[in-house]
């Protein structure tokens, strides 16, 4: 083994080759996809056919007959181990197995568990259900007057202290209503010299991690051990004790890498099911879903977004008013944190007097909705920056000239009060600008192709208050362990920690071990989501980092070395043991400062601890006889701070920009009647090498996040705001039709181009 | 998925009797269509009969001047072959739209031909080609042979062992594809033959079919500007939650001008609509 | 029922019985522990199971076992010679060509196979072939980058 005691630092923006690269490309970094214990079970699903409905008997005999089963479960069944059991970060709304009702198609009904898995599915198809049907609600914003309630009452969570006063609400689908109120919007309104309102639509899309969610749990002793591709193993061990009435300490979670996970592995999803019955059968049950599965397991919210617009005849923005509709399924999942969250970033990064937000969640007839990359943002985006470009058209002004006049510049207030602090909105609008060279002439293309170009900026607040915590290990040798339990799911966060920790302990970043995450020694994180943990778990790696530091610093000084001298720690555990041997251990916790919204005005001194700012250009091209449109540059252009890893950094910009793109111009779940019809990647369409722009290109834009680890901060999300607005204004500035519906069809481009056609006929 | 009996017999005849005797058995080739479908539980079936081990059915050759390609040629064959390259170039180019590389390793034109899926792409081909189905049994012009949504005109027991391509003067096919499956959502084979104009369009209904207003048409002149206010009257067109039925007819109408476009200047690309 | 077939896995020559309804994948992974081949999709679209038959890229999910009886197959783990990684391994990590690793292997042995049929690949072959392995985290700019490297490195080796 390798001993680099005392190295120069510049371990921190440096483009350090991922820890586990070997690993991946020989194809033996370890996935719970790949997990498989002795005697261990595997379970099959079988799910609701309908979309809302009382269950009035399921008959499980056919399939329990079948020679291999070993066993049929149904949600009343759980109740021998728990009595109660629902899950959920926000409400305790979603049962293991569907109890009483079914809310929506594909929610799980029974499960068999079979030694062959070929077995437990072929079983799972002889189980019938019969219900009595409730009448169904898919829309968001029906859902809001709608006589059909998903649930009867509400059940928060008491997780989150701004839930509270929904305790115990009866015949609503709204699980949360959240508002804000800044200066006189209506005043602004009656003033001003134009007034535009407009409604956006977003669709319903999947995260299509490419490993399927997978949970595995196994009797462990009088505690229980649980594998899981999860992003919050912490969460899950905390809601399964709370399930069982067990203290943490009896459940174990263990993480390795994920294949994917974009927000669709967060909280709790498979774990309670897989713990429930290893209890019940006392032996280890796997469940490995496939991917249609997922689609009827997590998904992004479909929004309706209403927006209108004070604009003076400068062009100036003095007022404006969003009302937000979040389709949030049948469970509310973490819908309600989306709905405040991105809630009051609805306004856009732009420096509006008068304000008014309404967002709503709502519970409705499909599949679960929660956190996809970006986490309500895209949605928002989508909204706000195509109506910033109808605004900017109208009156005649460039759409950058029009934001440049509008956008929050450092020390301005922020719709909540918030101040603006290293917020480079202006860095990222005008990086674009000269990337797209906007002020130049442009080709607008011949015949019936046309082309078109546009632009779109964002920024998102990150979640708080959030805790993470760090543990580091140093060994007689000198070489570190660091133990976290942030999750690495191809974010490369395992060389993004071994790198400021090198920084601080002065060694090579790939001397590092890195230990995944395992609660029995991993401690607690809030979650891996939400571009959080290199802001809050860096901070905590850098504070075990220096705790453990100054306890070497403090034993050089004891074993007799002038304060300040440099030493080499293997020679200090030598002094002090004799031999090789022992430890110090350097522990860092992390919480930023927050102040919660108050609850009638949603007004905050301190909402976030940071913003993160994204924006996307594009130039495209349209065929105007079949509506095809080709993206031929996407450039993207992302506030986020100083890089820790820059080359890692420039994938998750591009792996993120085109994520949007694909839910930009393909992804969409269909449905009929609550029956998704395109649950397979065979008609569900996401985006292969063929299917994307010639030309990406991803920028970092000059900034330092004064508050960060090493002046870092979040990029993981970044990329996604701007990619569908920016689409759209092109398509407008290619032929001249403005589309409000995501996502942006070859159909639907030809029908509004039709639409126009005709109109000008008639004209 | 379930279990089920596995035959691979080492003839034709011999595959034939096991068909026609087990009226759920059923035969594969390729198999790229038929294990989907068995994982989805599409179909179910008490035996599947492997036609990989019969010999010979690969071959792809000119024969008294009409191109004949073995039903077990793959896609990937006949996209590289000298030979089809040579006779009907368009074939070739068609094969090489067909799904991605994984899929044209292993499928076969005779089993996506049996298949009849109303979205594949060589049925558009046989039929805008005039192309003749030859089986264990007789010959059938594909004229006659694609009946219905995944329904052929082909009996049980009955296995085609070739198709017998009749060379154009020219050809092109144009295809509208889905982006996910790749496969048609519209496809237009458009060929002068020595009996006129032949257009057949797949993917866009139950089954592929010719488009007689426009063969009227282009029969008189090869021309993009022949098919100038020529509006065919459909059947029943495919709807569904991708494309409406409005749109596939206007998608139709663009197709076939843009593999007009491709017979008249065969390098312009027409594949990747 | 069973059917006992025989074929080389990885340069070794295994004979052994399967169901007549196990594909390739499932057989790689749990009779094999040949866990490089991922299952994503399950419908032969996403190519996280490509694995090479006889050289060819195949979709292992969507391959009867009974289909490679007497082929030769190749997966992740037959890549590179003594623990060496090969030129297109030593690429994807040189070039960063991957974030989650899912699709990876099979994205590799795609690679793999279109190197041996065109050494210099241009960027709409290169786009062409890989139109079946999809990748959900990366945004492919790597990958491509990859193919490059790992074209100009077997042009130089050999």
């Amino acid at each position: 083994m390798k001993h680099h005691d005392i190295m120069p630092a510049g371990q921190v923006g440096r483009s350090v080759p991922r820890l586990e690269g070997r690993q991946k490309v020989t194809g033996r970094a370890a996935y719970t996809h790949n997990l498989v214990l002795p005697g261990m079970l595997h379970a099959k699903v079988f799910r609701s056919t309908i979309p809302h409905g009382r269950i009035l008997s399921i008959d499980t005999s056919a399939a329990a007959a079948v020679e291999g089963v070993h066993r049929v479960v149904t949600g009343e069944d759980l109740r021998a181990i728990v009595a109660e059991p629902y899950f959920g970060p926000a409400f305790h709304d979603q049962p293991a197995l569907a109890l009483d009702k079914v809310r929506h198609i594909g929610e799980p009904v029974a499960v068999v568990l079979a030694e062959d898995p070929y077995i437990a599915a072929e079983a799972a198809r002889l189980i019938v259900a019969t219900y009595e049907e409730l009448d169904a609600v898919f829309d968001e914003v029906e859902a809001m007057t709608s006589s059909a309630i998903v649930h009867d009452v509400l059940k928060p969570a008491g997780t989150f202290p701004d839930l509270k006063h929904l305790v115990g609400k009866r015949d609503t689908n709204i699980a949360l209503d959240y508002q804000l109120r800044r200066g006189d919007v209506d005043a602004a309104f009656a003033s001003a010299d134009h007034v535009y309102e407009h409604e956006f639509k977003s669709q319903q899309v999947m995260h299509t991690p490419l490993e399927p969610m997978v949970s595995l749990a196994a009797p462990d002793g009088d505690g229980l051990l649980i594998h899981t591709a999860s992003q919050s193993p912490s969460f899950v061990r905390i809601e399964i004790a709370r399930l069982l009435g067990w203290p943490e300490n009896r459940v174990r979670v263990k993480v390795p890498y994920l294949g994917g996970g974009f927000g669709a592995k967060l909280y709790i999803k498979l774990e309670a099911l897989v713990a429930i019955l290893a209890l019940m059968v006392k032996r280890p049950v796997k469940l490995s879903l496939t991917m249609e599965e997922q689609f009827f397991t997590i998904t992004k919210h479909a929004c309706t977004f209403r927006i209108k617009s004070a604009v003076s005849s400068e062009g100036r923005v003095t007022g404006r008013r969003c009302e937000v509709y979040w389709n949030g399924g049948a469970y509310a999942d973490i819908g309600p944190r989306v709905t405040q969250k991105s809630g009051f970033t609805a306004p856009g990064p732009y420096d509006i007097e008068n304000v008014s937000i309404d967002s709503y969640a709502l519970y409705t007839n499909r599949p679960p909705a929660g956190a996809l990359r970006g986490f309500g943002i895209p949605q928002l985006v989508w909204a706000y920056e195509s109506h910033s470009d109808m605004i900017a058209r109208d009156l005649g002004l460039d759409p950058v000239e029009f934001r440049r006049k509008n956008i929050l510049r450092e020390g301005r207030p922020h719709a909540t009060g918030t101040l603006m602090h290293d917020a480079e909105i202006e860095g990222v609008l005008e990086k674009i600008a000269e990337r797209m060279n906007w002020s130049a002439p442009f080709d607008r293309g011949e015949g019936h192709i046309k082309r078109g170009r546009g632009i779109a900026i964002a920024f998102k607040a990150s979640i708080s208050p959030t805790t993470s915590v760090a543990i580091v290990t140093i060994a007689a040798d000198g070489c570190a362990s660091l133990a976290i339990s942030t999750v690495d799911m191809g974010q490369a966060s395992d060389t993004a920690m071994a790198q400021i920790l090198a920084e601080v302990l002065g060694l090579a970043t790939e001397d590092i071990k890195v230990i995944h995450p395992d609660t029995d020694v991993t401690p607690y994180d809030m979650a891996t989501l939400g571009s959080r943990s290199t802001f809050h778990m860096g901070h905590a790696v850098r504070l075990a980092g220096e705790h453990a530091r100054r306890q070497l610093d403090e034993l050089a000084v004891s074993l007799g070395y002038a304060p300040g001298a440099a030493y080499a720690p293997r020679d200090l555990f030598k002094k002090k043991y004799g031999m090789q041997a022992g430890n110090i251990v350097g522990v860092g916790s992390y919480i930023p400062d927050y102040t919660s919204p108050a609850p009638k005005t949603g007004l905050s001194d301190n909402i976030t601890p940071f913003w993160m700012i994204g924006g996307t250009g594009v130039e495209i091209e349209i065929d105007t006889q079949t509506g095809a449109i080709k993206v031929l540059k996407l450039i993207n252009a992302a506030d986020l701070g100083l890089p820790l890893n820059p080359k890692i950094v420039e994938t998750q910009l591009s792996g993120a920009a085109l994520m949007q793109y694909g839910f930009t111009l393909f992804e969409n779940m269909l449905f009929d009647e609550g029956q998704l019809t395109n649950g397979s990647l065979a008609d569900y369409k996401i985006p292969g090498l063929n299917d994307i722009p010639p030309v990406i290109e991803n920028h970092i834009v000059d900034a330092r996040q004064t508050t960060g680890p090493f002046g870092a901060k979040g990029v993981g999300e970044s990329a996604t705001f701007g990619v569908s607005p920016a689409i759209a204004n092109a398509i407008h500035d290619a032929v001249g039709v403005r589309l409000t519906e995501l996502p942006l069809t070859p159909e639907s481009i030809f029908n509004a181009l039709r639409a126009a056609k005709s109109q000008a006929g008639k004209a | 998925m379930y279990d089920f009996q596995y035959l691979r017999p080492a003839t034709v005849d011999e595959a034939s009797r096991v068909l026609a005797t087990q009226p759920d058995a059923r035969p594969m080739s390729g198999g790229m269509s038929l294990l989907p479908a068995t994982k989805q539980r599409l179909s179910h079936w008490s035996a599947i009969v492997d036609l990989g081990g019969v010999a010979g059915l690969d071959e792809i050759r000119m024969e008294h001047g009409a191109l004949v390609i073995g039903a077990r040629a793959r896609h990937v064959s006949v996209l590289s072959s000298s030979v089809v390259r040579a006779a009907i170039p368009a074939l070739a180019e068609l094969a090489e739209g067909i799904g991605d590389p994984l899929v044209r390793n292993r499928g076969t034109i005779g089993g996506s031909v049996a298949n009849a899926d109303p979205a594949a792409d060589y049925p558009a081909a046989l039929l805008g080609l005039g192309a003749t189905v030859v089986t264990n049994h007789r010959e059938i012009a594909a004229d006659d042979l694609f009946t219905g949504l995944f329904e052929t005109a082909l009996e049980a027991g009955e296995i085609i062992t070739a198709v017998r391509f009749p060379v154009p003067k020219r050809a092109a096919y144009a295809k509208y594809r889905h982006p996910a499956s790749r496969y048609a959502v519209v496809g237009a084979f458009v060929a002068e033959t020595a009996e006129g104009v032949r257009v057949a369009v797949t993917g866009a209904a139950s089954h592929v079919f010719r488009v007689p207003a426009f063969e009227t048409a282009l029969s008189k002149s090869l021309s993009q500007d022949a098919l100038v206010g020529v509006t065919p009257a459909y059947g029943d067109l495919n709807a569904d939650l991708f494309a409406s039925s409005e749109y596939r007819a206007h998608v139709i109408g663009e197709m076939v001008r843009r593999a007009v476009q491709a017979c008249l200047h065969p390098s312009t690309p027409s594949r990747n609509a | 029922m069973t059917i006992p077939v025989s074929l080389v896995i990885n340069g070794k020559t295994q004979a052994f019985d399967v169901g007549a309804h196990h594909v390739v994948a499932d057989v790689l992974r749990e009779r094999f522990g040949l866990t490089g081949c991922k299952v994503g999709c399950d419908q032969g679209v996403c190519g996280a199971c490509t694995v090479l038959v006889d050289g060819a890229p195949v979709t292992g999910c969507a391959t009867f076992m009974f289909a490679v009886d007497g082929r030769e197959v190749t997966t992740i783990e037959g890549l590179g010679l003594d623990g060496a990684l090969s030129p297109v391994q030593q690429a994807f990590l040189a070039a960063g060509a991957f974030q989650c690793g899912f699709c990876t292997a099979g994205m590799i042995l795609s690679v793999t196979a279109l190197l041996l049929r065109d050494r210099d690949p241009d960027e709409a072959t290169i786009r062409q072939w890989l139109a079946g392995n999809i990748c959900r985290c990366t945004g492919y700019n790597a990958i491509v980058e990859a193919v490059r490297r790992a074209a100009r490195q077997v042009a130089e080796a050999s």
